[in-house]
């Protein structure tokens, strides 16, 4: 299958599922628009350029697919350590969240030795803190264990 | 005439006194160094330094926070040529080529060509400020929802032909843009759409997460994906900090026309900083005799859209002179900070006071000439960034990626979308999509939603307002006809491909 063709699909995918959300919404009549009547024309939109991005060729998917699959985990690595920081990023406050996700890179993901991704990820992590919070009094979250 | 040049002589009189420069410098360095760190932008920036001005005289006030404005605007340049990290999004389309120049070991270069590009595009849009403020102000009075709407068609639609790759590709981004733009509450009824039960969502998806997403995050992920992770590049010398004689010439044409596209664009209402990069972007790629450099680290890339965001700065400053409107979000900050020292901004301001009014627009050019000459030192230290190995340093760029998207919307939600905006764009990049339609999209859509529906109420759902009305016509008719060419080429080049392949194909057959 050509990139193309998937790609085409899944953006006739995508405007399905929108125009679906749509229908919880009032469409109105066309002198007073209700909330679903731009959705809905940017949906058909889509989905016609859609069927016409299907129906070009593109690289073999396999191809791609393949290309990326030899880069092995660390992308995902990366994925799961930003993830981490979403989640933790509130109830464990900045400092140490972005200290252990910098850890994690560092460390386990570049393998740069442990004391000093230590030294650069606490570094780096309170001086930031320090330059937007405390200076720039621009607020980020301290945790339930005020870091 | 003279009276303008008696009132300009005035202004210096103002501008140049030791406690102004002073303002004008603190607020220029100031909005530098905040500009610089990604998700803070202008609005952010002079929102946050707005209670540092409530101390000071009038005139003071408003030449610390346009310093601290076009500071800021020129700041975000950095962090997208040398992290590819757009600090706001005026700084989207600067990312294409000036990391791409970075990476080819031109970093000086782009940030060279980015520091004059903007202070002669500055310089020039003062000058234009000063000189058709009036009649501009008068010309922008004139579009109401249906002419907005049929603009910001025309503006869609031209900027998807204009895209090197496929038109169709390219409008289907816009398009997925525009729908993401619906997220959130309904500017007219009130009705929460998308939001999926998030409250976070209700205010609508923020350009920053989007674009530091689709451009920072994608990119590391893009070049951790990589077999081997990308060299680390040789900081240039001092005397690579200046473009040479032959990029000059490539830039100058590029930097008039993205001072003349910007400072028009600037005059509307709407985020015209944004859109003006978008458009000026297109225009030099469309112009290029070798477009296929566009995106690879062509310097026209980012003599265009810089030279244009920063006209676009002066542009904007024209309907909030002269009419007391605000053109965008960073403008009605401004003038709040006026009101709350008393001034009200609008056509009596330079009668009234004629020393504030003059004193700003002096202040504006002694401005660029301070940014210029604090700017080209910077760019030897920010270069430096790039002596650090890959390894490192994509941590470093994640970092500023979470603080500056957390930073602007105090949101762990805008986090989360970045993210997914992220794995998006890493998508989108393997199956040959441009990320950068789906950003314009984003940016425009509640503009393009409310005009489209002010316009059918105001015309009892008749769809003809948008062709009765002269200046929506012509708009829409060059929409058309910029759609059917593309339809065309689109085919011709269909055609063209199919009767390559056929001799190819046939001892299959």
């Amino acid at each position: 299958m050509g990139a193309d063709r998937l790609s085409g699909v899944g953006l006739v995918v995508f405007s399905l599922v929108f125009a679906w959300q749509s229908r919880q919404l009032p469409i109105g009549t066309s002198d007073a628009p209700g909330p679903a009547y731009v959705p809905l024309v940017l949906a058909a939109a889509l989905f016609g350029l859609g069927v016409l991005v299907a129906s070009g060729r593109g690289a073999p998917v396999v191809a791609i697919l393949a290309e990326h699959r030899e880069a092995g985990g660390r992308p995902l690595a990366i994925l799961a350590a930003m993830i981490f920081t979403a989640v933790a990023l509130e109830p464990l406050g900045y400092r140490l969240t972005v200290a252990l996700f910098l850890v994690f890179l560092l460390a386990v993901v570049e393998r740069r030795g442990a004391a000093p991704s230590i030294a650069v990820a606490v570094a780096l992590a309170w001086s930031s803190f320090w330059l937007l919070d405390t200076t720039l009094r621009v607020t980020l979250p301290r945790g339930l264990l005020g870091f | 005439m003279d009276a303008v040049f008696h009132n300009l002589l005035l202004g210096f009189q103002v501008a140049l006194a030791p406690k102004m420069l002073a303002y004008g410098f603190i607020g220029c360095l100031v909005g530098t160094l905040v500009g610089v760190l990604p998700g803070i932008g202008p609005v952010g920036a002079v929102s946050l330094l707005l209670p540092v001005t409530f101390g000071l005289d009038p005139t003071g006030a408003l030449i610390l926070m346009a310093g601290i404005y076009y500071g800021a605007m020129y700041g975000g340049s950095t962090t997208s040529i040398l992290m590819r990290i757009p600090g706001e999004a005026a700084s989207v389309m600067t990312c294409l080529d000036g990391y791409a120049m970075a990476r080819q070991g031109r970093a000086g270069a782009a940030l060279g060509i980015s520091a004059f590009g903007s202070y002669i595009a500055g310089t020039a849009g003062v000058i234009g400020l000063m000189l058709v403020a009036p009649p501009l102000a008068r010309f922008a009075l004139r579009f109401g929802p249906p002419e907005s709407f049929a603009l910001l068609a025309l503006a869609l639609v031209a900027l998807g032909y204009m895209n090197s790759g496929s038109t169709a590709k390219a409008l289907a981004m816009m398009i997925a843009g525009l729908m993401l733009g619906m997220i959130g509450i309904d500017p007219i009824t009130g009705y929460y759409r998308f939001t999926f039960g998030i409250s976070a969502l209700a205010d609508g998806i923020g350009i920053v997460p989007v674009a530091v997403g689709l451009f920072g995050v994608a990119e590391v992920l893009a070049s951790a994906a990589q077999a081997t992770p990308p060299d680390v590049i040789r900081a240039p010398k001092l005397r690579d900090l200046f473009p040479s004689r032959a990029e000059w010439r490539a830039s100058a044409a590029p930097i008039g026309r993205g001072t003349v596209l910007g400072f028009l664009i600037g005059v509307l209402p709407g985020p015209g900083h944004i859109i003006s990069t978008f458009v000026s972007y297109a225009v030099e790629r469309k112009m290029s005799k070798r477009p296929e450099r566009f995106g690879h680290g062509a310097i026209e890339g980012v003599a265009g859209p810089e030279s244009a965001n920063n006209a676009a700065t002066c542009g904007a400053l024209i309907p909030m002179l002269s009419l007391g409107l605000p053109s965008s979000p960073t403008i009605a900050v401004i003038i709040a900070g006026l009101m709350i020292h008393g001034l009200t901004p609008g056509p009596l301001l330079a009668r009234e006071h004629p020393d504030l009014f003059w004193g700003f627009i002096a202040s504006m050019y002694i401005g660029n000439v301070m940014l210029l000459i604090m700017n080209l030192p910077l760019v030897g230290l920010f270069v430096n960034v790039l002596r650090v190995p890959y390894g490192i340093l994509y941590p470093i760029i994640l970092m500023f990626c979470v603080l500056g998207v957390y930073a602007d919307n105090h949101s762990v939600v805008d986090v989360g979308i970045m993210i997914v905006m992220g794995v998006a764009g890493y998508a989108l990049r393997a199956f040959g999509f441009e990320p950068a339609p789906v950003i314009v999209g984003v940016v425009l859509a509640p503009m393009v939603e409310l005009a489209f529906r002010q316009s059918l109420t105001l015309s009892g759902g008749d769809y003809a307002i948008f062709v009765t009305r002269p200046i929506a016509a012509v708009l829409l008719a060059a929409a058309a006809i910029v759609l059917a060419s593309a339809a065309i080429s689109g085919i011709r080049g269909a055609t063209r491909a199919g009767t390559a392949r056929a001799p190819v194909e046939e001892p299959h057959a």
